[in-house]
């Protein structure tokens, strides 16, 4: 399937840009084009980026502070809108669908991970986990159970999963981060910068973790970064740069 | 729903202990300050009712001649009910299931004197044995228990009903000195007149229990009459308190020269159907061509004192509802607005887990249902104390007209309970659901950031 779309240079002047989707895409985005309010001012975020994931890939987007990592990212995990441009996630055009549908797209299909962690303090480890599938009515209780103990294993946290997220360190509360957002079974995980919180041998470990995810579950990873080290892991960069797509 | 989701809300209210217990005792205090209003509204509304209706002998629907309410008293003769009248409404309510017991009344002035001094008086004439069913009705027992009773002597229903009995209000018996009630059969002493001016005039008066009664007929003829006094009752009104005199319709019928009645009174088995028995009044009377004029309890026109503090405490009771109502709004309201823009990012990340606008406004309703749960708890039994001492303290109530003697008292109800906890519950609900409202609708990338607000 090809899509034409436009894309808009670093002159401004729009490209005419030919992104081919396959049966193996998962992510398909064409033309996003996203600005922001700040005070009087309007900043451009994305400036007609169109790209293609494919499944089972682990790609980096990187890029400076505010170059439009997690704007990007934003808009594939469906959480936020473009002003133009389309976005098909495994197939569906996600901005043709209601806030409800995109929660449910959302819960089954993709996983988050986000640079502070974002667990909830009252929940145990195990409950942090199974929260989105306490929404997935495809998921029965005892499935639930036995995804929980597996995304844990997964990840190395099984002996923590009655601890509160504040008995952990930071390393391991992404861990159980990670494992939050692939129990859920998700064709595609997001990431939005996910070792920004971490030292450089946490950080490293994380990444390792994901790479290994990524192998062994065939599950998609797209991650923001700005942290040069963890570049040379991936098996896709993408370069962005004030809003475009350089690379 | 997911017992899990459940366990979460609650488990959250851990996160801000200070602010909820601050909002729980708002929603506590409120519930207990909304008890004791309302139970207080509902003790005096439910003893002005008793009084009005049983106390008052005006029963649940009163019939007079057209136009006999405003009229009765200055022409009784053609605004009073004649017999043809009296038969006609006998035969009516005879085949009515709705009324328990009913009668007429005849009421009217006069003077009575105790041959030294002459005051005037305001009668009401009864048949002793509805008085008894009046007097004994348990709702007038339970409501209005002080006035049920005679202070001294026997109750008229305790003679027969042609006896010469008559009770005095107080008031007019101290005036006239007759604060002594005999039993009818007893010896009444030397029948010779009283020098009022001798020093111990007082003593004899006193000792005579008989006093002469003077009126018109309602032919326009002086009559009079002796009574003796067999009872003292003390009245609700202080206005009345002085003039006020209860004896068999009989007597006064003698005293008025007549066989009518003033009006016809009628007390109903469930007081709940007052309306539709009126109805069905109206259409009887009218049916039988009756050229009367038919009356529920709670006219403005029959009971304008009912209904005029009736009305006053409804007023106070929403005023003081109303600002309890605004402290719960805000007080929630407030918590639920800092509570959301804390947990802003955490709403964000459950939206991108796939938590739906509807999940999150139940998340935040959860907690705020267990906060409001655990305060109607606490503050039901604090209120249910407070009434209790209350209740005990005995807190002297001085009203306008009304005779001291009364004291602050409140009656709560399960009704009453259901409805003020259910109210203050649906309020808190409000509240919180208008403030999670906004923030669940507010973009998931926005909430992320935490810059929402």
């Amino acid at each position: 399937m090809a899509l034409p779309v436009t894309r808009i240079n670093e002159n401004n002047e729009k490209d005419a840009l030919l992104v081919t989707a396959t049966a193996d895409s998962i992510v398909v985005l064409s033309s996003l084009v996203k600005s922001y309010r700040l005070g009087q001012t309007i900043v451009p975020a994305l400036r007609g980026v169109s790209l293609e994931l494919n499944r089972g890939e682990f790609t980096a987007v990187i890029g400076a502070s505010g170059s439009g990592k997690s704007t990007l990212l934003n808009m594939i995990g469906c959480i936020d809108e473009p002003e133009s441009g389309s976005i098909v996630i495994d197939g569906v055009d996600v901005l043709s669908l209601d806030d409800n549908a995109r929660s449910r797209l959302r819960n089954q299909k993709i996983g988050f991970i986000f640079q502070s962690f974002n667990l909830v303090p009252v929940l145990t480890v195990a409950e942090n986990v199974e929260l989105p599938l306490l929404i997935n009515p495809t998921v029965s209780p005892s499935e639930r159970k036995d995804r929980v103990a597996q995304a844990l294993e997964d990840v190395g946290c099984s002996k923590f999963m009655r601890n509160l997220p504040d008995q952990l360190s930071g390393g391991q509360r992404q861990r159980v981060a990670i494992a939050r957002a692939l129990a859920g079974n998700p064709d595609l995980v997001l990431a939005d910068e996910p070792t920004a919180n971490l030292d450089s041998e946490n950080s490293h470990r994380i990444i390792d973790l994901m790479l290994d995810l990524n192998a062994r579950r065939k599950v998609t990873f797209l991650f923001s970064t700005h942290d040069e080290k963890l570049m040379g892991r991936v098996s896709r960069m993408v370069h962005i740069q004030d809003g475009v797509i350089k690379s | 729903m997911n017992f899990q989701l459940f366990k979460m809300g609650a488990r959250n209210l851990s996160r801000n202990v200070r602010r909820n217990i601050a909002t729980g005792s708002a929603l506590g205090l409120g519930f207990a300050g909304l008890l004791a209003i309302l139970g207080f509204q509902n003790q005096v509304e439910h003893s002005l009712r008793a009084y009005t209706v049983y106390g008052n002998r005006t029963g649940h629907l009163v019939v007079y001649k057209h136009d006999g309410l405003d009229m009765f008293e200055t022409r009784p003769f053609e605004f009073g009910l004649d017999t043809h009248d009296l038969s006609a409404l006998r035969r009516i309510t005879a085949t009515m299931n709705s009324v328990e017991f009913e009668g007429e009344q005849l009421i009217g002035p006069g003077l009575v004197s105790n041959g030294c001094q002459s005051l005037p008086f305001y009668a009401m004439g009864i048949d002793p044995q509805l008085d008894w069913k009046v007097q004994q009705h348990p709702y007038n027992l339970k409501w209005n228990a002080g006035l049920t009773s005679l202070d001294k002597g026997r109750e008229l229903w305790e003679y027969p009903s042609d006896s010469p009995a008559i009770s005095l209000s107080s008031g007019l018996a101290g005036f006239l000195k007759k604060e002594n009630p005999r039993d009818l059969g007893e010896d009444t002493g030397s029948s010779d007149p009283i020098d009022c001016q001798a020093p111990d005039a007082s003593m004899k008066l006193a000792a005579d229990p008989v006093v002469q009664l003077a009126s018109y007929s309602w032919n326009g003829l002086m009559t009079g009459g002796d009574a003796q006094v067999t009872g003292i009752f003390h009245t609700a009104n202080a206005y009345y308190d002085s003039s006020a005199v209860r004896m068999p319709i009989s007597q006064l019928r003698k005293l008025y020269g007549t066989d009518g009645a003033a009006y016809y009174s009628v007390w109903l088995n469930d007081p709940s159907k007052v309306d539709s028995a009126l109805a069905e009044m109206k259409s009887r009377v009218k049916a039988n061509g009756l050229n009367v004029d038919v009356y529920a309890w709670n006219d403005a026109a029959l009971s304008p004192q009912y209904t005029g503090m009736s009305g006053f405490l409804m007023t106070l009771v929403t005023f003081i509802a109303s600002i309890i109502a605004v402290v719960v709004v805000l007080s929630v309201s407030n918590s639920a607005s800092m509570t959301i823009i804390e947990r802003s990012k955490e709403i964000g990340m459950m939206r991108s887990l796939g938590f739906t606008r509807r999940w999150i406004r139940i998340l935040f309703l959860i907690e705020v249902a267990c906060v409001a749960a655990v305060s109607l708890v606490s503050g039901g039994v604090f209120g249910s104390g407070l009434i209790w001492l209350l209740n005990r303290a005995g807190f002297p109530l001085d009203l306008p007209m009304v005779l001291s003697g009364l004291t602050v008292k409140m009656s709560v109800s399960p009704a009453i309970v259901m409805n003020c906890a259910g109210s203050i519950f649906v309020l808190a609900i409000g509240s919180a659901l208008f403030s999670v409202w906004r923030v669940a609708k507010t973009n998931v990338a926005t909430l992320l950031t935490g810059s929402n607000h």
